[in-house]
């Protein structure tokens, strides 16, 4: 049997109790980048727009309707479909976080020959990738997840009607499923993408173009009066699949069947790729 | 057999031109040989690819002038130009810098200009070649499948675009090699500047939307009517646009800040490689 | 000064530090013709001085000087100097002969010579088989052999040479020592980084040894040896009558303790081992004691290195 293949028991003398591998990786891989100060500037930067929705929330709660024709829109609504939008919104904050935190999880380690120390542990390839989605899906949820529940609470504080109750329960779940359904599928394909080479520049140029050039492609479909364009809008599948889930309309001219199916598809091809990439042999730059 | 060395004359360094040639010649050897062309390739055929599509299937859909100039606004210039100068352009210092291989140029006789001029002058080059091969395709799906629409304004049009779309890979190369140049993670800073400074600044009125290069990009090409009214914005943002509208900038002060961009973020990138330590190389 | 004159690389009290670390703290170096090694452990501060005389990086204080010009702002100056980095990154992308062709036109050979100098390197390191493959094929050992080809490329009077023999095989090894060796008698100032004391022994007897950020000793290594007072030299001889030999010795001057070992070998403690033995010959000679062989038993490098590092 080969050596890599081998199962290992796990040597625990002490009797200590020991983490599991999956948040190890995890835990490492949130606290490298979170040591310098400009992460938590961006950080910072990406909860602006929370703020802002904040306090246009308090400000209608006490100036009423007058604020709808100041400021129309699903953004500044704190019913689902109006933390939906504003997750839409958040759209280029995902793109630098996640490509900050997960370009190079796997693509470093294929360089660094990292693969084979990880795997000549008692680590399987599901601790090694829980550890390593959980990187990207904390940074995603870091920016739209979190946000949005102060921002429930926030509502609700603000304007604790009957009504608003759904801001505690309701909403807070849905926004937890919507978040953990997309942040698995984002990172599931972002470490596909930097399980394909060694650097990073392509990762990054990839990431993107499927972050920020469906958006592009959409908008040069619209002045031509063509929806079809709207399905190379990798974003824009995955909030239109979980637009159900947040009683919101569909966020593309395509039904979100179809688009739960194609991110579901996504997610698959994603596991197949990192299935065939992360192997724990060495890699000869 | 002892060597006596003419000690007297310190020997002077490689002339410029024949220094920067010889890594320019290397440069352009890496990044033909790298997988991160046939990337960028396909990522530059996608506007011919959506150009044949809509000739295929709703050719009535917008006239050519329009599609061209929506690929331009929507395609070219805030996104491929950004994305084609962080594939080349980035990594034209700091790769060597992170690999070790830096030591290698550092070593010889050249002085640091020329090196810094040899890896971005062949890191333009390239991207120049493939922009405008994508350019050229986007004609000629345009030349071909609508010839009854071609004339002198869309020749200007598409001779107007090609000259942006130039500018703006070689203003964004410059750039981002600066960066890379000066700075530990050059693509998180062109992340920020292309998707982030930008597309924030560009759509604000008056003086401070001049200070992005797509902003200038744009400025540069007499848009059709038609692609004007394609108007994304939301109603507030329309009415301070209205409120505030000034003098169109004129193109020669546009032209003036593109070529001041280049030539102020090579000064700045040279600078930065000569205060370059290696002390994680060799 | 180490080695022989004239005086090629200076270092006027460089010191470098890295925000509150001290790399290397006040150094001042005069190196000539000749292989000199440079030592020191791991954390000693000898790569950061191998890369402040180098020109890599730059001090924080003093000066490093080439033929009495400041290497880093004379580029031109890197004419005359060959490097061999320790790192075996390489342009993965680039065949064997196109990196080398690219760093003989850039050392300022002329153009005409380019291609016969190239096909000279790869045969004199007989990596003419794989001079058309690409680099990131190229073995560990490969790769040293073309690092030191490249450094060699311009014939250069100043050789820089970090860990040089670094994946080499056992013959290649053997060869580029004799080639490194060859190069100091030809009158080229050497420098090499090492933390390997016997390979460094074969190459040469003089050293500069760094510990904790500072020169500890430079020279021959028999000089520093003999300036150690807290470790006499041990000499240890041969001969058919250890007794007498042992006897005669005791009563001498320079003589710390002899002790017999075996039927025909005694050793002797000495503080000055250059005076020891420029007196024995006198004394062997007027007691008639014939002597078949005489050795300094701790005057290799790792004796000096140990005893001086207090390892």
């Amino acid at each position: 049997m080969p050596v890599h293949e081998r199962g290992y028991t796990h040597w625990n003398p002490s009797g200590a109790r020991v983490d599991p591998p999956w948040l190890v990786i995890a835990r490492r891989g949130l606290a490298a980048p979170m040591k310098r100060r400009w992460p938590l500037l961006l950080l910072f930067a990406a909860w602006v727009p929370a703020i802002v929705k904040g306090v246009i929330v308090f400000v209608r709660a006490k100036a009423g309707e007058l604020m709808d024709l100041a400021v129309g829109g699903d953004w500044t609504s704190i019913s689902p479909a109006g933390f939906l939008s504003f997750i839409e919104g958040q759209r280029f904050f995902v793109f630098l976080v996640t490509v900050i935190l997960g370009a190079a999880l796997v693509a470093a380690d294929r360089r660094e020959n990292g693969l084979s120390l990880y795997f000549s542990r008692p680590i399987s390839l599901l601790d090694y990738l829980g550890g390593k989605v959980l990187v990207v899906m904390a940074g995603y949820a870091a920016v739209t997840l979190a946000p949005s529940l102060l921002l429930c609470l926030f509502g609700y504080l603000v304007e604790p009607s009957a009504a608003s109750l759904d801001l505690l329960l309701l909403t807070p779940l849905r926004l937890l499923a919507m978040t953990a359904f997309v942040g698995a599928g984002l990172s599931l394909v972002l470490l596909a993408l930097s399980s394909m080479g060694t650097r990073t520049v392509l990762v990054v140029v990839w990431w993107a173009v499927l972050c920020l050039a469906g958006d592009a492609i959409g908008n040069i479909g619209d002045g031509i009066g063509l929806d079809s364009f709207q399905y190379v809008n990798f974003m824009g599948h995955w909030h239109n699949a979980v637009s159900l889930i947040m009683s919101s309309e569909a966020r593309l001219p395509v039904p979100p069947a179809v688009s739960l199916v194609l991110c579901l598809a996504l997610m698959a091809g994603a596991l197949l790729v990192l299935r065939n990439r992360i192997k724990p042999v060495e890699v000869v730059v | 057999m002892n060597r006596a060395a003419d000690l007297a004359t310190p020997p002077a360094p490689l002339s410029d031109v024949l220094a920067s040639g010889v890594v320019a010649a290397a440069t352009w050897r890496e990044l033909a040989r790298r997988k991160r062309l046939l990337s960028l390739g396909f990522l530059l055929m996608l506007p011919v690819i959506m150009l044949l599509a809509v000739r295929l299937w709703y050719p009535q859909g917008a006239p050519p002038d329009v599609l061209l100039s929506l690929l331009a606004r929507y395609a070219y210039i805030p996104f491929l130009l950004p994305i084609t100068a962080m594939a080349v352009g980035s990594p034209a210092i700091s790769e060597p810098v992170a690999e070790g291989t830096l030591v290698y140029f550092w070593t010889r006789p050249l002085r640091r200009r020329a090196l810094y001029l040899g890896r971005v002058m062949a890191a333009g080059l390239v991207g120049g070649v493939m922009v405008l091969v994508s350019q050229t395709l986007v004609f000629s799906v345009v030349l071909f499948g609508w010839p009854e629409a071609v004339g002198l304004d869309l020749v200007r049009l598409h001779v107007e675009m090609t000259m942006v779309v130039l500018m703006g890979t070689l203003a964004y190369t410059a750039l981002f090699a600066a960066f890379g140049a000066g700075l530990k993670k050059p693509m998180v800073a062109a992340i920020l500047v292309a998707f982030g400074w930008e597309n924030m600044v560009v759509d604000i009125p008056q003086r401070i939307q001049e200070w992005s290069l797509q902003f200038h990009l744009r400025n540069l090409v007499h848009w059709p009517d038609a692609a004007g009214s394609v108007d994304v914005r939301g109603f507030i943002e329309d009415l301070l646009a209205q409120a505030l509208k000034r003098e169109p900038v004129p193109a020669w002060e546009s032209v003036a800040v593109l070529f001041g961009v280049i030539v102020v973020s090579t000064v700045v990138g040279v600078f930065l490689l000569r205060r370059q330590q290696l002390d994680r190389q060799g | 000064m180490i080695g022989a004159a004239p005086v090629r690389l200076e270092a006027h009290e460089v010191g470098k530090w890295f925000g509150e670390v001290v790399a290397v703290g006040s150094c001042s170096l005069q190196v000539g013709s000749g292989v000199v090694g440079l030592l020191g452990q791991n954390g000693a501060g000898k790569t950061t001085l191998f890369k402040l005389l180098a020109g890599l990086i730059t001090p924080s204080r003093g000066e490093v000087m080439l033929d009495g010009l400041p290497l880093r702002d004379h580029v031109g100056l890197f004419r005359r100097v060959g490097f061999c980095p320790e790192s075996d990154a390489l342009p993965g992308w680039l065949t064997g002969r196109e990196f080398l062709r690219m760093l003989v036109r850039l050392s300022g050979v002329d153009g005409a010579k380019v291609t016969g100098r190239v096909d000279d390197l790869l045969e004199r390191f007989s990596l003419t088989d794989a001079a058309n493959r690409r680099l990131g094929g190229y073995s560990k050992g490969m790769r040293q052999k073309l690092k030191l080809a490249q450094a060699l490329a311009h014939d250069p009077d100043v050789l820089f040479m970090d860990e040089p023999l670094n994946g080499m095989d056992p013959v290649s090894r053997h060869h580029a020592i004799g080639a490194i060796r060859q190069l100091g008698e030809e009158g080229r100032t050497v420098l090499v980084s090492s933390h390997i004391l016997p390979e460094v022994e074969e190459m040469t007897r003089r050293i500069i040894l760094i510990h904790r950020s500072k020169v500890l000793a430079e020279g021959d290594v028999t000089e520093i040896r003999d300036l150690i007072p807290e470790h006499p030299t041990v000499v240890a001889l041969r001969c058919t009558n250890p007794r007498r030999l042992a006897a005669l010795l005791v009563q001498q001057d320079h003589v710390m303790g002899v002790e017999c070992e075996g039927d025909d070998r005694v050793v002797v403690r000495t503080e000055h081992a250059l005076a020891f033995y420029r007196a024995l010959p006198g004394w062997l000679l007027d007691a008639g004691l014939p002597v078949d062989e005489i050795h300094t038993v701790d005057d290799d490098l790792a004796s000096v290195f140990n005893y001086l590092t207090g390892d």
